[in-house]
């Protein structure tokens, strides 16, 4: 209990100061509340604040939505680019020998450590809605994935990463990445505090 | 904090929530106030909801709140104590005169608790 407590208290205080959030967490204790009333709480609790920074400046998150989306668009351009330009120019006899999975596997770990500094630059521009922001941009990452699911591509690739189920995992892992990248920019402002 | 405007009616919870403190005067943290609402009221709210609504109403200048001293029954965590604004003793007084009004000439039937 005490481990899920002080993880419980972190998650808190990506949302809220870390006094309010170890106050919370200090009630839960008191009352030595069950494993699903505990962590139910916690999730409510957090939800409700993001839903809250979301209805105050509706306009703001948007903005920051779309801000996160140019930044993900960007850095998928440059991963690209980038790609391109190592197979010509770097490895010119290397695309033959590669494997899909090694290419989509490495495509993946770029997009991840974009996700990341995604994360990071959004939350130097949301001040200390840093969680909100990222909520934002999944919302919109969301409605463009699904919208895009309607035209797939003429030449679809094969693997586990390319079914509906593989795709919500990448996506989901994904933001994973954006939310931790905006959890340490968080957390640095927290010790400075 | 919210300016009057700004604040707009209170919520049945919200008042609900304030009474209970009103209540308990010095010793209003988290869980003093979901017994005394759930003894007052039959209804045990939950904890998220309880900790969303107490957060507004202090964002709304409704409340104010301290830090006590940590304890080690709460893993050496402190309690934050709640206490009603002059601004949220007028809300609340606000929405009851609005509900005594509603009632004023009514002839509301007899209900037996069962």
């Amino acid at each position: 209990m005490r481990n899920a407590a002080a993880l419980a208290e972190w998650i808190l205080s990506l949302v809220t100061s870390r006094e309010r959030a170890a106050a919370t967490i200090g009630d839960l204790v008191e009352e030595e509340a069950r494993p699903f009333a505990f962590w139910g709480s916690i999730a409510w609790t957090a939800f409700s604040l993001i839903w809250r920074d979301f209805s105050v400046a509706p306009l703001g998150m948007f903005g920051l939505a779309l801000y996160g989306f140019v930044i993900t668009i960007l850095f998928s351009a440059f991963q690209g680019v980038a790609a391109a330009l190592l197979i010509v120019y770097v490895f010119p006899g290397a695309l033959p020998a590669l494997s899909m999975n090694r290419v989509v596997g490495t495509s993946l770990v770029l997009g991840w450590a974009g996700s990341f500094i995604t994360g990071v630059l959004l939350a130097h521009r949301a001040g200390d809605r840093e969680m909100a922001g990222c909520f934002a941009v999944l919302i919109l990452d969301a409605v463009v994935t699904v919208a895009m699911a309607g035209n797939p591509p003429a030449a679809p690739v094969g693997g586990w990463y390319s079914g509906t189920l593989g795709s919500a995992f990448v996506f989901l892992l994904g933001q994973m990445f954006l939310v931790a990248g905006a959890a340490c920019v968080r957390r640095r402002r927290l010790r400075r505090a | 904090m919210a300016h009057e405007s700004q604040r707009g009616p209170l919520g049945e919870f919200e008042q609900v929530v304030i009474l209970a403190i009103m209540r308990l005067k010095d010793n209003a943290y988290g869980v003093t106030i979901r017994t005394e609402i759930a003894a007052r009221t039959d209804r045990r709210p939950t904890a998220g909801a309880l900790f969303t609504t107490l957060d507004r109403l202090e964002d709304k200048g409704l409340l104010t709140s301290q830090f006590g001293d940590p304890t080690p029954r709460r893993g050496g965590r402190a309690k934050r104590y709640f206490s009603v604004t002059a601004a949220g003793v007028a809300a609340v007084v606000r929405a009851q005169r609005s509900y005594q009004r509603l009632l004023k000439g009514l002839r509301l039937p007899e209900v037996v608790d069962a």
